[in-house]
């Protein structure tokens, strides 16, 4: 039923000739492709087969072909190609599609209207904002399930695996290894169920549903003008979105984007100042009983990300990036879907940190056994405490460099001794927050942007999340503010 | 031929032309069904252009969209 698409005649003529030379050429053993979806490619000086034609020693006959096409032509090759196609799919679409006379849903017309149009998309968003993130994540699963797993754990696990432990292990050392307070199961398996998976989990779920709704190129519209600020375009919203879900997933996600450019920005702002589920979670179980902390945390952050943004912007050389982006249909998500994309995402999460949270575990154990660990942790202590942070913070620190969320926990369970106060602990937030990629994210960052402009990044990181942390606590008492 | 920011909102028109000298914006806005004979209403500018374009809906910057050019269709 379906005839070939035919291109206007001088494209056809250069295609026979480009066709014949395949026929002689041996540079694309590989490809699966037919010679006339190859010689396509060819014509439309596709990069990825040009550089396969660079060590073809017939490559002046196919620039000839080319050229030759293109003399006969008032139109760029690659335009008139894209027009004969797009005819040829109106023609189809002609013959085989009916129309009802109500051509799309009004309620899904409707709703869209209300994503987009700014008097009613921006408090849309602020009402997603506050439910499915604040209300959802924070409270729901930072709050209630992690105190309700915490407290199994504390009150079922550890007391178990440490009477077996110490039952069946003669030596001390070794049933610290495994557990007491910083063993494997009792530290590092209960941070990765209790802590960090309930959040994540939360967070994943509440991502899949607006991924699935066909939500996301709405925000990305409704936010580009502001994302142009810090250089980059709406395009970028949605890695910083999953960022704030995980950074390191986000920093793999950041290769959608379409310039270097970019991507160095996103990856930069996506280490330093977006806190990633488990970290902003834990701080909004811990902040949530002072309200003003927790704005004062959310603004400090949400400054650095823009100011720095726009200072990044204007020191890394490159064209500001355009926004052109398909806006699908708003759909009702199918449960199923999300479930399952919810399930894989949460899989993935939890094998990657298990074996980190072990590592991180047993590291601890060395660094205790062989006083590297308070070596490092004296290091830290005067930098606390000149950020009017009492010692027992240096640790968390130590952590929060192994996994983002491992500091997180950590901080979660020192405020569990009651140790902090209001304005200690919205230092450690910002801290914590700004303060270095776990080693998953800077793993992937040396794999997407190098070793070197990794290194640059993780060096003028670190002292700035100090410097904030001692500028938050120097206004917090010039300002004589205390919670 | 006017300028797509130029276009009044929910008037028909149809794209006559890009002009850019980017090929990456070109091929993009051409995966997008945007090119030259396609039928485009424009939706709204702020925050960002929305045009319908055939049977889809795409989303613009200001750069992008002044790259776009159109002509009003003739009304029956």
């Amino acid at each position: 039923m379906l005839s070939p698409v035919v291109y206007y005649q001088p494209i056809e003529i250069a295609i026979a000739q480009i066709q014949s030379l395949l026929l002689k050429d041996n540079s694309f053993p590989s490809y699966t492709l037919s010679h006339r979806s190859l010689a396509l490619l060819i014509l439309q000086r596709d990069p990825q087969v040009w550089e396969t034609i660079k060590t073809s020693p017939y490559r002046e006959e196919y620039d000839l072909a080319i050229r030759s096409a293109q003399v006969s032509l008032d139109v760029p090759i690659s335009r008139a190609i894209a027009i004969t196609r797009q005819e040829k799919a109106g023609n189809i679409e002609k013959e085989v599609l009916t129309e009802s006379a109500s051509e799309t849903s009004d309620l899904a017309e409707k709703l869209h209207q209300i994503t987009v149009n700014p008097i009613t998309g921006f408090p849309l968003l602020l009402i997603i904002l506050y439910f499915g993130v604040y209300k959802f994540v924070g409270e729901f699963g930072a709050g209630i399930l992690v105190d309700l797993i915490e407290g199994g754990f504390e009150t079922y696990i550890n007391p178990k695996v440490d009477a077996f432990v110490a039952a069946v292990i003669p030596l001390e050392i070794f049933q610290d290894l495994l557990a007491n307070d910083y063993g494997i199961i009792t530290l590092g398996v209960r941070y990765a169920i209790a802590i960090v998976l309930p959040v994540v989990g939360t967070y994943f779920l509440m991502f899949s549903l607006l991924e699935d709704s066909g939500y996301l190129p709405r925000l990305s519209l409704m936010l580009d003008q502001l994302f142009k600020i810090i250089g980059l375009s709406g395009r970028a919203v949605i890695p910083m979105v999953l960022g704030l879900g995980c950074d390191t997933m986000a920093t793999v996600v950041t290769r959608t984007l379409e310039t270097r450019r970019e991507r160095m920005i996103t990856i930069f702002l996506l280490a330093l100042a977006v806190p990633c589920a488990a970290q902003w979670g834990v701080i909004l179980g811990l902040l949530s009983m002072k309200p003003t902390a927790l704005l004062i945390w959310g603004g400090f952050i949400l400054s650095v990300f823009l100011i720095v943004g726009a200072f990044t912007s204007r020191i890394i050389p490159g064209n500001r990036s355009e926004f052109y982006m398909e806006v699908p249909p708003l759909r009702i998500p199918k449960l199923q879907n999300i479930l399952l994309k919810t399930y894989l995402r949460m899989k993935g999460y939890f094998w990657e940190i298990v074996p980190l949270f072990i590592w991180v575990s047993v590291f601890i154990w060395i660094g205790h056994l062989t006083g590297v660990f308070s070596w490092l942790v004296g290091l830290l202590e005067p930098i606390t405490l000149a950020l009017g942070l009492p010692r027992e913070v240096a640790p968390i620190f130590l952590y929060g460099f192994f996994r983002r969320d491992y500091g997180a926990a950590g901080l979660f369970d020192l405020t569990q001794t009651g140790i902090l106060t209001g304005n200690q602990l919205v230092v450690t937030a910002i801290v914590l927050t700004l303060f270095l990629p776990c080693v998953a994210q800077f793993q992937v960052m040396v794999k997407e942007q190098g070793l070197k402009i990794t290194l640059i990044m993780v060096a003028l990181i670190i002292p700035f999340a100090f410097t904030m942390g001692y500028g938050a606590n120097f206004l917090l008492d010039l300002v004589g503010v205390n919670f | 031929m006017i300028s797509l920011v130029s276009l009044d909102l929910r008037v028909d028109a149809i794209v006559v032309d890009i002009k850019t000298q980017q090929d990456t914006i070109l091929h993009k806005l051409f995966a997008m069904g945007v090119m030259p004979g396609v039928p485009l209403l424009l939706e709204q500018r702020f925050p960002s252009y929305v045009i319908k374009i055939g049977r889809s809906r795409v989303a613009l910057d200001t750069e992008t969209a002044k790259t776009i050019f159109v002509q009003l269709k003739a009304s029956p």
